[in-house]
């Protein structure tokens, strides 16, 4: 890890207002607005809601902020906030520590403020009667830790590699995955259908399906509730995880040594 | 104009007793799949404490090559030394410095913040930082009231001497610059030629490229000519400081009279130079390097308000002409 | 030509490889033995058939209902079971605090229900499967949860209708 990385990286992130803004709003402000809005009214705490304060929230702090903190941006030598990488990577600095530094980065800023933000909701539960305790409350902060870990893994190796096929590809997968996030898995009642209405439930049973299936290759998820609760061990959900945040940063350092950095050429 | 080409392979007596700094071999890289050929096996030694220059027409190669040298590109073939270590290693990367032509500098930072950045990323010691950053600023005369200042505030001329002082950290014993007084004023110019020549006297290396002909013919020790991926030539231009050039002075009309064409003939001789051409207002001289002060002096003491004294075309300039002719 | 000393800039961790390749080992093969073993998982919840589920019981413990609207052919319904249910902080407030009650729809199998679940259905709005409804001994609905949320997320539902039936219960 490099220390001037991690350091700039991180001051990269606090000193941007128009990020900063954004994940107040998104991160904060609308997520414990909602809660105390839902015990007000007594309602059911909504599908966005779960989003918000789950991966997708994360996912939403992390897109947000890795535009502006990561360098190498898709077909340009610069990164997105203007980090130069011809120079960086002229530094006696392996373009592995880089990768991994920016992961790590990633990883803290976004498992703290989704941690912050879940802790504050459990407080303010507490101040409607909803009693969580501290073991639950702890589990769900580790668990955005490791949802920032995994996403911060992919979204490292999407700023890396530049190729367009991949990008198409990460983003299209992305995009199914948030879409099916919006609705919880369902299968929908009533008879079997035909016509229009039989294309659209197997469309959106398809996408719920396709959803799964690429969420759990590309984002798999270990839940910390069910992991210290189950009756047996979560292996496959442990295994998932780690053999996929290890794959990414694999990949990412692969492609990143790969690409050539400098003006003239399309790396 | 003569001009003294070093042949390829042959050895200046000079050069000899001087430790390669750099050796390049027969490199060759190529883009697009072998469809753009930018290097076409370019050989090429430097040596220690000199300041070397690059220029050739757009799409030579030159970047291509400072791209090699920096391990920011690899080879199709060939190889490159540095040191006696291969570009894409962290020692030499400790011992390295790098000005690139268009830095994308983090406008969120002061100049204090980004040299630290790149003082922590360049590996050095912590304790050294404040004072190694606040000389690096002071040696690039950066004025010390904007050191805190945004870089996003900055002027052109401010970014290049950053940029400067960012590739003076760690003191790097080979420095790459790529157009390093782009931007800068008359006095930037000049700062940036002292701090060269006085890193030359430590036995830094610098490699130039850049456009600017008369900076590089001022700067450089030797030059390399390269077109089409390849060194068409290297001029040794400290050995030349001798040779004869056509210098065109600019006098105020005002002073001229009758007597103007004595005055001038009188100054040429004294100055042991030789008159070619006189006007009303000015006149074309043939001169050799070390003549044109005293030249000018002559002038002056004779009564004639200089105004104006160039040189009608540099070597460097008489050279990419020969170079475009033979294509 | 040029002896290279130490570490390249573009060095590999080879631990990081060893690592990956490893785990994606293990991972396929965990997989498979998941995918082998994993309809054996039930969740220790007692689920009542609606048939012989009668309304009195609640009155008479003064507990909830928690019906469970499904079905045998919905991937999440199944999910329910074996990934929410399964967990024992789960299971263990579902039977300590309501009478849990599974309502199977049996339309696609055959071809219409019966009056009781079809009554149930209308009665709490069913329109997708997995639906979790909490319901008073008057029949009331007290919360309704759709789909197959996480255990953490379906232990909130849970716990909100009881903490809120006990406090009223001990304050009548």
């Amino acid at each position: 890890m490099n220390k001037g990385i991690l350091k700039f990286t991180l001051l990269s992130a606090c000193l941007d207002r128009i990020k900063l803004f954004y994940i107040v709003l998104l991160g904060f402000v609308v997520p414990i607005g909602m809660k105390v809005v839902t015990y007000m009214h007594g309602a059911e705490e909504s599908q966005t809601f779960e989003m918000l304060t789950g991966k997708v929230g994360v996912a939403f702090i992390l897109t947000g902020l890795c535009l502006g903190l990561a360098g190498g941006g898709s077909g340009s030598q610069t990164g997105k906030g203007g980090e130069y990488l011809p120079l960086i990577l002229t530094r006696p600095v392996t373009r592995a520590q880089y990768i991994f530094t920016k992961w790590s980065t990633f990883t803290l800023v976004g498992g703290v403020l989704a941690a912050v933000q879940n802790l504050i909701l459990a407080l303010i539960g507490v101040a409607f009667g909803e009693v969580l305790s501290p073991y639950v409350v702890a589990g769900q902060m580790l668990e955005r830790f490791l949802d920032a870990g995994i996403i911060a893994a992919a979204l490292t190796l999407a700023l890396v590699a530049n190729h367009w096929l991949f990008q198409v590809c990460a983003i299209t997968a992305f995009y199914v995955w948030m879409m099916a996030q919006t609705m919880p898995p369902v299968s929908v009642a009533g008879p079997s259908s035909a016509g229009v209405d039989a294309v659209a439930l197997e469309g959106t049973h398809l996408m719920l399906t396709l959803s799964r299936l690429i969420g759990d290759l590309i984002l798999p998820t270990i839940s910390v509730y069910d992991a210290t609760n189950a009756p047996h061990f979560p292996l496959l959900a442990v295994v998932s995880y780690v053999s996929t945040i290890v794959v990414y940063l694999v990949a990412a350092i692969a492609v990143i040594n790969k690409r050539e950095f400098f003006y003239g050429t399309s790396g | 104009m003569q001009t003294d080409i070093q042949q390829l392979g042959d050895v200046v007596a000079p050069m000899e007793e001087r430790t390669k700094c750099i050796i390049v071999q027969d490199l060759v890289k190529t883009y697009k799949g072998g469809r753009v050929k930018a290097l076409q096996g370019l050989t090429l030694d430097i040596y220690e404490g000199e300041i070397f220059g690059l220029i050739g027409p757009n799409g030579a190669g030159k970047s291509t090559l400072m791209g090699c040298l920096l391990g920011l590109l690899s080879p199709d073939s060939g190889g490159i030394s540095i040191m006696g270590m291969p570009p894409g290693v962290l020692s030499t990367r400790r011992l390295t410095g790098y000005a690139p032509e268009r830095p994308d500098f983090e406008g969120w930072m002061s100049a204090r913040q980004f040299l630290e950045y790149h003082h922590m990323l360049a590996g050095r010691e912590p304790c050294t930082r404040e004072a190694e950053i606040d000389s690096l600023l002071t040696r690039v005369a950066l004025p010390a009231n904007v050191w805190h200042r945004r870089i996003s505030t900055y002027s052109r001329g401010m970014l290049q001497r950053l940029n400067i002082a960012q590739m003076l950290l760690g003191e790097p014993r080979l420095l790459l610059l790529d157009e390093p007084t782009l931007g800068l004023d008359p006095v930037g110019v000049v700062q940036v030629r002292k701090v060269l020549m006085g890193l030359r006297e430590t036995g830094v290396t610098a490699i130039v490229n850049s456009h600017q002909l008369d900076e590089v013919e001022r700067l450089c020790d030797r030059v390399a000519f390269i077109r089409d991926g390849k060194i068409c030539s290297v001029q040794h231009l400290n050995e030349n400081r001798e040779e004869e050039y056509t210098l065109k002075v600019r006098w105020n009309k005002n002073c001229a009279n009758a007597n103007i064409g004595t005055a001038v003939d009188e100054a040429a001789r004294a100055a042991g130079v030789v008159l070619k051409e006189l006007t009303n207002a000015s006149a074309s001289f043939l001169v050799a390097n070390d003549r044109a002060s005293c030249l000018l002096r002559e002038l002056i003491v004779n009564g004639i308000d200089v105004e104006e004294a160039v040189p009608e075309r540099t070597r460097l300039e008489q050279l990419f002409e020969m170079g475009a002719q033979n294509e | 030509m040029a002896r290279a000393a130490d570490t390249s800039t573009t060095y590999m961790p080879r631990f990081l490889v060893a690592a990956a390749i490893v785990l994606l080992v293990a991972r396929a093969v965990v997989w498979f033995n998941t995918m082998h073993d994993g309809k054996q998982q039930i969740s220790s919840v007692r689920w009542t058939p609606v048939e012989e589920f009668k309304r009195s019981a609640s009155l008479a413990n003064g507990k909830l209902v928690l019906y469970k609207f499904c079905a045998n052919w919905s991937d999440p319904c199944q999910r329910l079971e074996s990934e929410v249910f399964i967990n024992h902080k789960v299971s263990d407030l579902a039977n300590a605090d309501f009478l849990t009650v599974c309502v199977a729809d049996r339309v696609r199998e055959d071809g219409t229900n019966t009056p009781q679940i079809a009554e149930l259905q209308k009665r709490y709005h069913v329109f997708a499967f997995p639906t979790l409804v909490i319901a008073d001994a008057n029949g009331d609905s007290k919360g309704v949860l759709v789909g197959c949320s996480s255990s953490l997320a379906t232990y909130r539902f849970l716990a909100r209708a009881s903490q809120t039936e006990s406090y009223v219960s001990a304050h009548k």
